[in-house]
């Protein structure tokens, strides 16, 4: 990385070696996420193909594909010739810059008060939807889920991740606990839909949305209660590590 | 004994018919009166605004003030496109809890945002359009309405064969049992109330609240549980249990 704008421990992060067996996904999402974030700017150069499957220690095969799917996304120009190479091409979206700056001011300590919150709110919502809810409940619930499925953008991602909470607490036949899902889902609901820095994967919260609406539909009160304390708490794990890269820039 | 305990049952169920009964009235008031604002409108080859809907005002009122006991909050919400300068309207008011003052409902009606009022998808709102036919829902977390848990009473405004709407009403879960617990006390102490998914409207007994399901094996009026006495509240998806 040539242009020395790289020395920030945030960036360091950034490309620093991926686990998970090196995978395309994770490339392009760790990229991605430093685009959401900020910590690389648009019309920045990414170092060589080779000098960054290097450092993330991955193929430059798997290196290429992450490339590709993020060009696709718009959010890397190939230049090609002399002074070519990958360059991102941030959003322009406004709404990224408030998210950040909304994610940078919040203290560790808060974003775990929030999550401490949520994890009480929608770990016993689930619970209570476990014993009480109907047929009809559980059909909308698993409606919101095939919705965020096919969510495209992350607007309608998280329109149908947060409906999915409130409704479980709306199951669960509690005034209370619905009204504070609502609260705690516009407080964190769209840092958890960051435009291209995703806090949770798309398709890993689908999955965790299913396992708690199994064990709900299954009557399984302590199950679905696990389920949503630990989608939470990953959810706000992830934040958390966003803050800390964009406080220590 | 059987005779009177017959004969308490069978009040019990006058009782609930008879509350139901006078809500729904002041909402057949609602109903026709809209339709007549869309008739007026539509013989003037317009649609109506939501300013002349707001000429029912005077009968929501009184419907809210003198629909007795249980009205918690009445009015008519407009379907989509049926009114001339509002794509999405409510002529609704509530007396908040605690209060004697009708007060208009107000809601995001943005369907955009979390917790924005999407009513087109509320049961009380498209089962009616779809059927034709008035339903009884609840009770259920009105999470971007009112925010009470309440039941919704909800009758279609239709014009020819177009629908333009409901005239509904509101019913506190809580203000229903209230008026409901002297008669449950008469049939037995382990009364319920339930509706047709099973679940408790009003109870006598801390065993099995208001919002609680019957155990799944109790669920459903077809077949008689054992120990279980269910009757029928004719007119209404719902049946008293008796321990």
């Amino acid at each position: 990385m040539s242009d020395g704008r790289d020395t920030g421990p945030g960036r360091h992060v950034i490309f620093a070696p991926v686990g998970e067996g090196g995978r395309v996904d994770v490339v392009a999402r760790r990229i991605s996420e430093a685009i959401a974030l900020g910590l690389i700017t648009d019309g920045e150069q990414l170092p060589s193909e080779s000098e960054l499957a290097g450092a993330l220690n991955v193929s430059t095969v798997t290196l290429r594909e992450a490339l590709s799917s993020l060009r696709q996304q718009g959010l890397l120009e190939t230049k090609r010739g002399r002074g070519g190479g990958s360059f991102v091409r941030a959003p322009v979206d406004a709404s990224v810059g408030r998210l950040r700056g909304t994610l940078r001011d919040y203290g560790v300590h808060e974003l775990r008060e929030i999550g401490d919150h949520h994890v009480a709110i929608a770990g016993t919502a689930a619970r209570l939807a476990a014993e009480r809810a109907s047929s009809e409940h559980l059909d909308r619930l698993n409606a919101l889920i095939d919705e965020l499925a096919a969510a495209e953008t992350v607007g309608d991602r998280r329109r149908a991740d947060g409906r999915f909470h409130i409704e479980i607490a709306a199951a669960a036949q509690s005034t209370r606990l619905t009204r504070q899902e609502i609260d705690l889902q516009s407080e964190i609901g769209e840092l958890l839909w960051l435009p291209f820095g995703e806090a949770v994967r798309h398709k890993d919260v689908v999955e965790q949305h299913r396992a708690i609406l199994a064990a709900v539909t299954g009557g399984d009160g302590e199950l679905a209660r696990a389920h949503a304390e630990q989608h939470v708490e990953q959810g706000i794990a992830r934040l958390i590590q966003f803050h800390l890269q964009l406080a220590k820039r | 004994m059987a005779n009177v305990k017959d004969l308490d049952q069978r009040s019990a169920v006058a009782r609930v018919n008879s509350v139901i009964d006078s809500v729904f009235a002041g909402v057949d008031v609602l109903c026709e009166l809209a339709a007549t604002v869309y008739e007026r409108a539509a013989a003037e080859g317009e649609l109506p605004s939501a300013a002349d809907l707001a000429s029912i005002r005077p009968a929501v009122f009184d419907h809210l003030t003198r629909g007795g006991p249980v009205v918690a909050g009445t009015g008519v919400i407009a379907a989509p496109g049926s009114l001339a300068d509002q794509p999405r309207w409510l002529e609704w008011w509530r007396i908040p809890r605690g209060s004697t003052e009708p007060r208009p409902l107000s809601v995001d009606l943005d369907p955009q945002h979390i917790g924005g009022y999407e009513y087109t998808s509320t049961p009380w709102f498209d089962t009616p359009r779809r059927t034709g036919h008035r339903i009884v829902l609840g009770p259920y977390v009105d999470y971007a309405g009112t925010d009470e848990y309440i039941l919704t009473l909800s009758c279609p405004i239709r014009r020819n064969e177009q629908f333009l709407g409901v005239a509904a009403a509101d019913v506190r879960a809580s203000d229903l049992e209230q008026v409901m617990l002297g008669v449950l006390d008469a049939v037995g102490p382990e009364s319920l109330l339930v509706n047709a998914t099973g679940r408790v409207i009003a109870s006598n007994t801390p065993q099995l609240i208001v919002g609680s399901l019957l155990p799944a094996a109790h669920r459903t009026g077809d077949e008689v549980p054992v120990g279980l006495g269910w009757v029928p509240c004719e007119g209404l998806p719902w049946h008293l249990v008796t321990g």
